[in-house]
C-alpha cells in the first residue's frame, strides 16, 4: 500500500508556457535521481491566470514532454 | 478572461523524472501538486520531489519529502504550500510504527543463524536492502520489539532458546544482550527481545537466534514492531 506523504512548496509559484513540471525521485544524500521509480496519477491544482486552459472540455491534459502531443 | 482554477492531469506513467511542459501563451499560478511514485523496482530509498524548471531549461525549485521511501515502497505525494511531514525542532515529536515479521529458518542443534527481516505493514522505517541487517531510512530513536518463538514441540528439558536483537551503532551500541527461556515441560517456547537506542542510516539491526536444543528445530521471528521517533 502507498504511503501518504506530504511536501512543501514554494507559494505564489507563477509558471508560464514552457516552463517544466518535474516529478522526481531523488538520493536523499547525493540528490542523484534514483533509478527504478514510476510516476503516475498526477494531478495539478492552478490558476488560469492567462485564460488559456479553461475552454479544454473536460478538463485540460497535460502528456509527457518526451510522448507526442 | 477572468483567472479561474483549473485541474490538470498529467497522463501517463514514466520513470522518473517525468515533466510536464505547459503551453505556449499558458500562465499559471500553482497550488498544488500530486502523484504516485511506485519504487518497487527502486534499488535504494528515495525521496519523492517536485521540480520547476524555467524556459531556459534552469531549474528554479526543487521540493522533495521530509521523510524518505525505503528502496522498494511506494508512496502517494501531494506538494502544496507549507505541508511537511515532520513538525519543525520546536515543535514536538514525530512517531512512526512499522509492522516486520521474519522468514522461518530450520536450525542445526546448537546453531545461531541471523534472521531475515520483511516488510508487513505501517510506516517503512527500515531499509531491507540487507533483509539480515536492515537500516534505518531516516535517523530517529529506535524502539523494536520482536516476539521469538521455537516453531516445533518436543524441545528437550532443560534446553533453552535463545535470541538477541543488536542496535549497532558507533555511538550508543546496544549488542550482546540476550534472552533465553529455560524449557521445562517440552512446549512451544516465546519470549520477547526488545532494543532501543538512536540509530543513523548509517547504522543497523540484527536480529539472532539460537537453537540450544538437541536436534533441528524451527526458529520463527516475528512480528517484530518498530517504532521510529524523532
Amino acid at each position: 500500500m502507498a504511503e501518504p506523504l506530504k511536501a512543501g512548496m514554494a507559494p505564489d509559484l507563477i509558471l508560464d508556457g514552457s516552463y517544466k513540471v518535474r516529478l522526481t525521485a531523488v538520493d536523499a544524500t547525493t540528490g542523484a535521481v534514483v533509478s527504478g521509480v514510476i510516476v503516475s496519477e498526477v494531478a495539478i491544482q492552478a490558476t488560469d491566470l492567462a485564460g488559456t486552459l479553461q475552454d479544454q472540455a473536460p478538463m485540460p491534459m497535460l502528456v509527457p514532454s518526451d510522448q507526442p502531443v | 478572461m477572468a483567472s479561474a482554477d483549473v485541474q490538470i492531469l498529467g497522463s501517463g506513467a514514466k520513470a522518473a523524472p517525468l515533466d510536464y511542459t505547459l503551453p505556449l501563451g499558458s500562465e499559471l499560478l500553482l497550488k498544488a501538486v500530486r502523484a504516485d511514485f511506485d519504487g518497487s523496482a527502486a534499488a535504494t530509498a528515495f525521496l519523492p520531489a517536485l521540480e520547476i524548471i524555467s524556459d531556459a531549461g534552469h531549474s528554479v525549485g526543487l521540493y522533495p519529502t521530509d521523510v524518505a521511501v525505503a528502496a522498494g515502497g511506494s508512496a502517494s505525494v501531494s506538494f502544496a504550500p507549507f505541508l511537511r511531514n515532520a513538525p519543525s525542532s520546536s515543535g514536538g515529536l514525530t512517531s512512526q510504527f512499522g509492522l516486520y515479521v521474519s522468514n522461518d529458518q530450520t536450525m542445526a542443534a546448537g546453531a545461531t543463524a541471523t534472521m531475515e527481516w520483511v516488510y508487513s505493514a505501517g510506516a517503512h522505517v527500515l531499509d531491507l536492502t540487507d533483509a539480515f541487517n536492515p537500516t534505518p531510512v531516516a535517523a530517529g530513536v529506535f524502539f523494536v520489539s520482536c516476539i521469538c518463538t521455537s516453531g516445533t514441540l518436543g524441545w528437550t528439558a532443560g534446553r533453552v532458546l535463545r535470541a538477541q536483537i543488536d542496535a549497532v551503532n558507533a555511538t550508543f551500541p546496544i549488542n550482546g544482550v540476550h534472552n533465553e527461556e529455560p524449557n521445562g515441560l517440552g512446549n512451544i517456547l516465546s519470549f520477547s527481545v526488545e532494543t532501543l537506542s538512536p540509530m543513523t542510516p548509517t547504522d543497523h539491526f540484527q536480529l539472532l537466534m539460537q537453537n540450544a536444543d538437541t536436534g533441528n528445530r524451527v526458529m520463527r521471528a516475528g512480528p517484530m514492531s518498530v517504532v521510529r521517533m524523532a
